[in-house]
């Protein structure tokens, strides 16, 4: 009975409508124009998709090789903070002679940690160090020698008795979730070459410095690990890398400074410091005791505020015990000092015979630092690096020309990527529906 | 090419309008949307008309009744569905009349409307309803027994496709 309801109601259908001979000519002109609006918005998308791509590129693009004539160092005169999605030395090459490195966060698709950046000093460009094995948590010792030239970094491996992987010591490499540091190597930042040294250990060693003596000589202090968190006191060595070879050392070099040129200062010791003494180290192990008074010797405000000039007979010194503080300069030879009318948060390195690099608030910024020039005759200082304190230089290419470098890409996060080329295909697909629907009617 | 293929497509109009419309009428209620309907239909099978000239109706019937169930159902609005028939003439309602089966029709959800048309006007098997709608033969089922029960319930002494009475269905 329903078949007949239906088809007792079916007979109230209309039977009009428009000719068929219309009806084709309308399709082909819908079926016409909807094909071209798809072609439209299918257009505009890969558009929008290849804009995408070239920014992105764009950010990531290989800098071209430097040209032999644009060899020359340069000082950036500003430090830029790097995006954390910059590329690294794997994907981009060496990176080439640097003016800085910079320790700060890296990003990839799902990992996040530190990674060490490194300031080009030709080119000024800006690229994460892949450092082979470096131990991610210990790169803050990462140290770029006074040349830029080469960095040297603490490196993991496996040990014969490594400790339990707790996370009991966050702090203690030991129990760290990384394996433990076995030795460590140098990175050359012109061909990109790894020289490593492994140290024979039952549990792995604890890193404690790098200093570098002079561009050919790194100075190494390390111990053993003896249980979860305690070390065997330091051995020093320095490494000559003009033959691979390291010798011991009979001082621990851990707290000293270097002036690039073979010789490190260590004034860090309390009886060298009351009593106004430091203890010079020469790249060839020799040591020498030297007279370094100062107007205050007790309120020396430590090693890595001294610095030895390059041909190590007079030691710049900061003094006092507030923030910034007076510079003050020995001299080795006939042991007067001299008070310089400069305040400073710290000494960097000497520039020349009669300029310093120190650290002094950014008259914008106070969260940063600046580098400023100190000239010892008169006390006048010039900036010349600003936004410096994150960076960690190569010394003797301090004295190299200050330019204006190009600000580094900032580079979207891969996530961000990905996301608007799928909102633009998404969007595309949604427009190209809305549009044949609607042609459709 | 294009010549034959328009003179076949008119040849098919011509022939299938008047079904087609019968069909439309019964999904949508209006006769104005039922022309509608199978213009937009007809218009939107043109592209394709080359391909499924040969055996176009399956074709055009699966365009025709997504569009009434998907398309029209942004159109409801037209659908005036009350809580109560209306008024009938004194003498009683004919609750067979077509006023009344059109009613029950429209009160159905655009899907079981398609499904009970398509099964019992079209006299299509449960296989091809599902393939015409694009759902499973499961929901075909489960749709067909809503949508009957539904009409059961406004015309009380409809009897079932199959001969039985609806009232049949119930127990």
């Amino acid at each position: 009975m329903l078949t007949d309801l239906l088809d007792d109601l079916a007979r109230e259908a209309p039977t009009g409508g428009a000719p068929p001979g219309q009806l084709w000519r309308r399709g082909r002109r819908v079926a016409r124009t909807r094909r071209l609006g798809t072609v439209a918005i299918a257009a505009v998308a890969c558009l929008l998709l290849i804009a995408l791509g070239s920014v992105t590129w764009q950010q990531r693009a290989v800098e071209p090789p430097v040209a032999e004539t644009e060899t020359k160092s340069y000082v950036p005169a500003r430090i830029f903070t790097p995006s954390p999605y910059l590329p690294g030395t794997d994907e981009q090459g060496p990176p080439g002679v640097l003016i800085a490195t910079i320790q700060t966060e890296r990003k990839g698709w799902s990992d996040r940690g530190f990674g060490l950046v490194g300031v080009s000093a030709t080119a000024g460009d800006y690229r994460f160090l892949d450092l082979p094995d470096a131990h991610p948590e210990h790169l803050r010792d990462a140290a770029l020698s006074p040349d830029g030239r080469h960095v040297a970094y603490w490196i993991t491996g496996s040990v014969p008795d490594p400790f339990p992987r707790r996370p009991k010591v966050p702090s203690s490499s030991a129990f760290s979730d990384f394996p433990p540091i076995v030795g460590y190597a140098v990175y050359d930042t012109v061909t990109g070459e790894v020289e490593r040294q492994v140290q024979r250990t039952q549990h792995g060693i604890g890193g404690q410095a790098f200093v570098w003596f002079d561009p050919e000589h790194l100075g190494v202090a390390y111990g053993q690990m003896r249980d979860c968190c305690s070390v065997t006191p330091n051995r020093s060595f320095v490494h000559d890398l003009a033959n691979g070879t390291a010798d011991a050392l009979s001082v621990d070099i851990a707290r000293t400074s270097t002036n690039g040129h073979g010789t490190l200062i260590d004034g860090s010791d309390d009886t060298e410091r009351r009593s106004g003494t430091s203890t010079l180290i020469g790249n060839d192990g020799s040591t020498t005791s030297v007279r370094t008074r100062t107007s205050d010797a007790s309120r020396v405000s430590g090693s890595m505020f001294t610095v030895l000039s390059p041909d190590a007979t007079r030691v710049a010194f900061l003094t006092g015990s507030s923030a910034p503080d007076t510079v003050e300069l020995v001299d080795i030879d006939d042991g007067t000092t001299r008070t310089i009318d400069v305040q400073s948060l710290g000494i960097v390195a000497w520039l020349d015979a009669t300029h310093l690099a120190a650290y002094a608030e950014g008259p914008d910024d106070e969260a940063h630092l600046d580098l400023r020039s100190v000239d010892i005759r008169d006390g006048s200082t010039t900036t010349f690096v600003q936004n410096a304190d994150e960076a960690r230089f190569a010394i003797n290419l301090l004295d190299s020309p200050v330019r204006e470098q190009p600000a580094p890409p900032r580079p979207w996060s891969p996530w961000r990527i990905t996301g608007t080329a799928a909102a633009i295909v998404a969007g595309a697909a949604v427009a190209i529906l809305a549009w044949r629907r609607r042609a459709g009617r | 090419m294009r010549d034959a293929d328009s003179h076949s497509f008119e040849e098919f109009v011509a022939a299938r309008r008047p079904a087609l419309l019968r069909t439309a009428f019964l999904l949508t209620g209006q006769a104005a949307d039922a022309e509608d309907l199978v213009q937009t239909t007809l218009i939107k099978v043109v592209p394709r008309w080359g391909r499924i000239k040969d055996n176009p109706e399956a074709y055009v019937r699966k365009v025709l009744a997504r569009e009434a169930t998907t398309r029209w159902r942004t159109r409801r609005w037209r659908e005036t569905v009350v809580a109560h028939l209306p008024e009938r003439e004194a003498t009683g309602p004919d609750l067979t009349s077509g006023v009344a089966v059109r009613d029950a029709l429209l009160r159905l959800a655009p899907r079981q409307r398609a499904v009970i048309v398509l099964r019992y006007y079209d006299d299509l098997a449960e296989r091809e309803t599902a393939a015409t709608l694009g759902v499973s033969i499961g929901t075909v089922k489960s749709q067909t027994s809503d949508a009957l029960a539904r009409l059961r319930a406004s015309i009380p002494d409809l009897d079932a496709p199959d001969g039985s009475s609806v009232a049949g269905l119930r127990g």
